[in-house]
Formats: C-alpha cells, structure tokens, sequence
C-alpha cells in the first residue's frame, strides 16, 4: 500500500528548488560580471564568459515566469535539462581565464545538482555526469590543464549528487512514516470513537432491555430507540425537523414513538421543502399521533405522507377501539378541533373517520 | 404449494443465527423449518436439494445477497417462493429482492404471528407488499415515463389507489372495503403491480438495481 504523497514537504522541496535555481543563477552572473572587469585591462578578456553569462541571466527570467505561472514544476524534466546546460556551459567557458575562476564557478553547478537530488536519485546523477562529463572535455580541450582542480570539480558533483539524493530520501521517508503514523492514530481514534458509541448507547440500552424484560412495551420501546439511533449514526440520516416534510414526519413519527411508547410506523412519497403551511400540517399530523397513542390503545400507529403535485396530506391511523363521533368527551372534541382549526387557518382541511371498534384515520390535507 | 393438513415447507436464510433460531422458534406448528443456510452459496444449494414452499431470505447476505440466491434458484425451480426480509429499508435493498423475483418483503421487526400469516400467503400464490415497499413503488412510479413501456412502466389509477391504502397500514381486505371491490381484485392489482415492479425498465427502478450491482 503506498501512502499518499507527503504534500506540505513536497510544496517546500520545490520551493527550494525555485529558490535555489535562481540563487545559484545570480551568483554566477555576479561573479561573470566581476570576473570580467577583472580582467578589464587584460589583453583577453574573457569573452566566453558572456555567453553563459547571459544565457543564466535569460534563463533566471523564464524559469522564474514558468514556475510562477504554474506551466512547469521546478524540478519538471525540460528545466532540468536547461540548468545542466547552463551549468555545463558555465564550466566549460572559464577554461580561457585561469583556475581561480573554474573553482569559482564550481556553485551553479553544484547547485544544480541539488535541484536534481529534489526530483529524484535518477535525475542528480544524469545531470551530476552531464557536468563530470563537461569537466573532462575542458580538460582535453584546454591548453592549461588543471587536472587537481577538475577532479576536485569532478568529486565535488558526485559527492553532491550523493550527498542531496541522500537528504531528499531521508525527508521523504520520515515523511511518510509521520504521515502513516498519523493515519494509524486517526484511525484508532476512530474505532474508539466507535467503541464509545457502541458503549453508550447499545450496551446501555442491552442493559436497560434486560432490566425491563418483564414488559414487554418498554422493551419494545427501548429497541426502537435503540435501533432508530443506531441507523442514524451508521448510515448518517440525522432526523432535522425543518428540514423537509417526509424528514419532519420521521422526526414528528420517533417524536411520539419515545415519549407515547407506541411504534410508529411512518411511510412517506414524495417530498417538499419545509413552510408555514407544511410545518402547520405536521404539527396537525402529531396531535392525530398522539391522540391514537392515548386514547386508541394500540401498540401500532400507521402514518403515511405524500406529496401529490401540490397537495400534500398526511395519513394517520390506527386499529384501535375507535369512538362514536356523536358521542365523545370535551377532551377529545378540543384535539378535533384544534386540528381541523390549525389546517383551516392555512387553507387546508382535515376529516375524520373512525366508529366504535373501527380504530380511527385522520385525513389532513394543505397545499404546497 | 402446501396441501391442508400438511406441513408447510419453510427454508430460512440469514447470516445471523441469533434470527434464524428466533424465526424457527416462533413458527406455528403448521410449518416446518425444513433447512438453514448463512450465505448465498449454500442457500442456493439447500433451496435445490430441500425444495421448500417458501424461503425467508434475508436481503443481506455474505457471498453476493438475497437477489443473487433468487436469481439463481428461480433459473433451475422457478416454483419456489421468496419471501424477503431486511433490517434495512434501503429501497435499493428491497427493490432488487422484489425485482430478482421474491413475491414480497417485511421488515424483521415484524410481529411473529403476521410472519406466519404473511408466509402463509405467499405460500398460497399471494404477494405480499408491506406499507413501505408500497410507498417505494409509488415513489418510483411517480412522474410521467419518458420513454419505454407504457403499460410495464406505469401504474393504472386503481393501481395507485390500493398501493395507496397499503402505504397507510390497510390490509388487503380493509383495501377491498375501502374500494368497494373484493380481495381478489386487490390481489390481481398487487400481482399485476408485481410484475411491472419485476419488468419495468424505469430509471428510478434501475438506478436501485444498479446500485445492489444487480445489472
């Protein structure tokens, strides 16, 4: 399994690598210009210098406006391949000006090599032997042949390119063992997130269901809640009254279910965004719940909501003893009435069917 | 279909065996518990080799899923009936069950006696929808088809209306009362709402289907 790419040591890596491109750049333009008015009074001046000279300065330029840009990465093949050249062209030019400038040159070079270390093992040592290689065809071309200094030159790239595919690899790798430690903690914080979950709610329940095994209702009741809550936190369907009509029936349905001891079964079609009209309906729809929760001695209610084109109405019914409409207390009568006054105030309208020993199912009915 | 006065056949799949012994102690003495299985593999191989009238099949099972074992057993003895069972109300659940070919769904919260009803029915040719699965089949039917099978890809108004009276807790009698219609007619209505549920190629239907990786 690869770990993800440490991203934040990456992003610094090519930071560096910008910052050291352009660094080591600067510094050989410097030293070209100082180099050569040096030598201003010098028969030769050393013309060869110019050329890198300028070609560094140019190329400080476009690769700053490339990286900027985001058309490249710093380390991208295409500029690696300029900074060898550069570099190579920086050593083979000063051959003409004598060995105190070959040594002086010797940075850019090394430099480059570090940019290459930050893109890969691979890349340092291709650009580490394109400048070993440069070395060694100023030495055979140059009439002054300084052969300490090249292969102080020579041994300064290859133990550079060692030396930075080294450090690159080890802050690679403590990277990524940070990065997998960090995962490896999230994830045992999460199962004991998980465990505590399980603790408080399902094992407590399980005790409070043995405790209450000798009725029936609560232990009913307490696996209802149980379950409703266990599915919330699984499949993360948070009960939002507001939210919507079928969500606001749900939470209206485990509402009473808690408090009444009765399950409530709710099926919904449709759906429509929450209003006053809607929020009027479901306050009607629980007073029809917690009606037949009290009076209609039932362990069952059913509550069906659906949403038909502009109409939305609510269902809600149970098998229970029902009454005789023409005769029934004060108490009830008030329940009637203040649900059908509610969906009346919004336009809506409310019916009652039920008879003795006929359960009883309330129709209620607002538009959108 | 089991004969009066003989036992009738049940086969209970279900990776929990905390449900399959509590199903098997609460079946009436009329049926008889004639195998178990708690995967998809050996549920198809003992439904093959036992033949029961019905099976209870749980929707979730290790191996592939309720709809697979339908699948599979309805190529070879297309006379077994399914009865679906599920913890889950996920529609994509009950749906793919329904339309591999199981002749109906309940939740396994449901009261034994009305198990033992329900399997009765099936047993004897009935489908069976419970108030949820009527309401995933109104919700997937609702709007109008924008291409296919007009009569496989849309419920008649009758149709709706019993689905309706289901989605609210009615029984099918109580639907028949309602309705001024007998419960035969409710019957041949739930069946024929079956078979557009099992052929229909609606895009809420498939997405389901899709999604327990049916199709």
């Amino acid at each position: 399994m690869n770990p993800a790419p440490p991203q934040d040591l990456e992003a610094t890596l090519l930071r560096i690598a910008g910052g050291a491109r352009l660094f080591g750049l600067g510094w050989f333009v410097l030293l070209a210009a100082v180099a050569w008015l040096q030598h201003g009074d010098a028969i030769v001046r050393p013309a060869w210098l110019v050329v890198p000279a300028l070609a560094a300065a140019t190329w400080a330029l476009i690769s700053l406006v490339a990286v900027r840009r985001r058309r490249e990465s710093a380390v991208a093949p295409s500029l690696l391949a300029v900074d060898t050249l550069i570099a190579a062209a920086a050593l083979l030019a000063p051959s003409q000006a004598g060995i105190g400038d070959v040594l002086f040159y010797g940075g850019l070079p090394l430099i480059v090599v570090g940019i290459g270390a930050i893109r890969g093992s691979g890349a340092a040592w291709s650009m580490a032997s394109a400048l070993v290689l440069a070395v060694l065809v100023r030495i055979g071309v140059s009439s002054v042949a300084d052969v300490v200094g090249s292969i102080s030159q020579i041994l300064t790239y290859v133990g550079g390119a060692f030396i930075f595919t080294w450090v690159a690899r080890i802050l690679r790798s403590s990277e990524t063992a940070r990065l997998l430690y960090a995962e490896a903690a999230a994830r045992a914080e999460e199962r004991a997130e998980i465990s505590r979950h399980l603790h408080d709610s399902v094992l407590q329940t399980l005790a409070l269901i043995q405790r209450a095994a000798a009725d029936p209702s609560q232990v009913t009741s307490l696996a209802r809640r149980q379950e409703r809550d266990l599915r919330e936190y699984l499949y993360g369907t948070p009960r939002s009254p507001g939210s919507g009509f079928a969500d606001g029936l749900r939470a209206m349905a485990a509402d009473v279910e808690e408090s009444y001891r009765v399950a409530v079964d709710v099926v919904t079609v449709g759906d429509a965004p929450t209003s006053h009209r809607i929020d009027e309906l479901l306050a009607a729809a629980r007073e029809a719940t917690v009606n037949a929760a009290k009076h209609a001695e039932v362990d069952h209610v059913s509550v069906y909501g659906e949403v038909l084109g502009d109409v939305v109405t609510v269902y809600v019914r149970d098998r229970g003893k029902g009454f005789d409409p023409a005769q029934i207390g004060s108490g009830r009568r008030g329940i009637e009435d203040s649900i059908l006054r509610r969906l009346e105030a919004v336009g809506g309208s409310a019916e009652l069917r039920t008879g003795p020993e006929e359960g009883t199912e309330w129709r209620m009915q607002v538009n959108v | 279909m089991a004969d009066a006065g003989e036992r009738l056949k049940v086969l209970v799949v279900d990776d929990h065996d905390l449900f399959r012994s509590g199903v098997k102690a609460e079946l009436p003495d009329d049926m008889l518990v004639v195998g178990e299985a708690s995967d998809t593999e050996a549920a198809v191989e003992l439904i093959l080799e036992r033949r029961p009238d019905v099976v209870l099949l749980d929707v979730h099972l290790p191996g592939g899923g309720g709809a697979q074992v339908v699948a599979q057993v309805k190529r070879r003895a297309p006379e077994v009936v399914f009865l679906a069972l599920s913890a889950s109300d996920a529609p994509q659940d009950v749906v793919s069950v329904v339309r591999a070919g199981a002749r109906g769904y309940v939740t396994k919260s449901i009261h034994p006696q009305e198990l033992a009803d329900i399997i009765r029915r099936v047993a004897s040719g009935d489908v069976v929808f419970s108030p949820r699965l009527a309401g995933f089949v109104l919700d997937a039917f609702a709007g109008d088809v924008e291409v296919g099978d007009p009569e496989l890809d849309s419920l008649t108004d009758r149709e709706r209306e019993v689905l309706r009276h289901i989605a609210r807790g009615y029984t099918y009698k109580e639907v028949a009362e309602a309705l001024y219609i007998s419960v035969k007619t409710v019957e041949t209505h739930v069946s024929s709402v079956l078979r557009k549920l099992q052929l229909s190629n609606r895009s809420e239907l498939t997405r389901w289907a899709v999604e327990r990786r049916l199709i």
